[in-house]
């Protein structure tokens, strides 16, 4: 009597731990099945690149703003070349051409756009000249009274490693003088 | 004893194979949600389509010659090289699944001076509206000159249905 009630409690015990463990398996199965069927809508959404590496009405429209004239019947690509920085006229074509007509396309956020001039130090990290690994030269971003400081970094290079997705596009104004549209995430 | 222990051992292997079958069923289950839906190309067609559109109506920073003339526009698919042609499937032949618009506006006044369009107009109706079976749709705008240094802003629209072969 003893042996057979000891008997149905090892059985017992047995039938909870295979309880368990079934509902174990089906829920990670259901998980999984979440997971897979989930992945599937986001993944099968082919989208544009993370890192995309051009934004082709953006930089048309950079060429037109480039050749649009001034009042001083020079077009901005000349203004710029003779000045340090922007000025009143070809920064607020600027805010008026990029923020809006692009703003909306990079997540709505001013901060999103920049434009600027960037200057060619001619030097590397340790102050030394580049000239044999231009690819090396830091590029300083000089901020500027309508987009404000370059938000990803006022020092770069062109080979600068970078976490933050952005399309760049620039225009060379002189040897060490360029200006650069900057568009970051889309 | 030895009875209830060859009783246990069958109940657990039958236990075994509804296990095994049931793992199977849903990796089955998960490889083909997985790989049976496809592949969703819309918002990259509809970028593709509105750069096209870009490149058809600018060249170096000016608008192409000829754009403002009417005859240019009245055709915008055959001046701008584009086929709106798709596949006999679904009904696509009599329903176009491709729509494509253009306003030329004043860029200081933002007054529009002519627009041009080609394809379903009606696919526009369904681009406010949120879901999973709808058109994609795309609108960006473009600043540009002409040779005598007018501004403009062109909107661009682009639209492209195709749900039975995407969604």
């Amino acid at each position: 009597m003893f042996k057979l009630k000891q008997n149905k409690k090892g059985q017992m015990g047995e039938t909870i731990t295979w309880v368990v463990a079934t509902i174990i398996i089906v829920l990670v199965l259901a998980v999984s099945i979440f997971i897979s069927s989930f992945s599937a809508e986001k993944f099968k959404r082919i989208q544009e690149p993370y890192f995309q590496t051009a934004d082709i009405l953006a930089s048309k429209s950079m060429f037109s703003y480039m050749l649009t004239k001034g009042n001083d019947d020079k077009i901005i690509y000349e203004q710029l070349k003779n000045q340090e920085n922007l000025n009143d006229f070809n920064g607020n074509l600027a805010v008026k051409i990029f923020h809006g007509l692009y703003q909306k396309d990079y997540l709505n956020n001013p901060n999103n756009i920049w434009l600027g001039i960037v200057v060619n130090t001619r030097e590397n990290a340790n102050g030394k000249p580049c000239a044999s690994d231009p690819q090396f030269c830091i590029l300083l971003s000089l901020e500027n009274n309508f987009f404000g400081e370059r938000s990803v970094g006022s020092m770069n290079t062109e080979l600068g490693y970078h976490t933050i997705p952005y399309t760049s596009e620039k225009i060379k104004l002189d040897e060490n003088k360029s200006l650069e549209l900057m568009l970051i995430g889309k | 004893m030895r009875k209830n222990k060859k009783g246990a051992e069958k109940i657990i292997s039958v236990y075994w194979f509804a296990i095994l079958f049931i793992v199977a069923g849903a990796i089955v289950y998960m490889v083909s949600s997985f790989y049976g839906k496809p592949y969703d190309v819309r918002e990259i067609e509809v970028g593709l389509l509105a750069d096209k559109a870009a490149d058809c109506v600018s060249y170096a920073g000016y608008l192409r010659e000829g754009i403002l003339n009417r005859g240019f526009m009245e055709k915008p698919l055959e001046n701008c090289d584009l086929n709106f042609e798709t596949e006999d499937t679904s009904g696509w032949k009599e329903e176009r699944q491709y729509f494509l618009k253009m306003d030329f506006s004043d860029f200081s006044s933002g007054k529009v001076i002519f627009s041009t369009e080609e394809g379903n107009g009606n696919l526009v109706n369904f681009c406010e509206l949120e879901g999973k079976n709808l058109p994609s749709c795309l609108e960006r705008e473009l600043y540009i000159l002409d040779k005598e240094g007018k501004s403009y802003t062109i909107k661009i629209t682009s639209i492209v249905r195709k749900t039975e072969k995407n969604v």
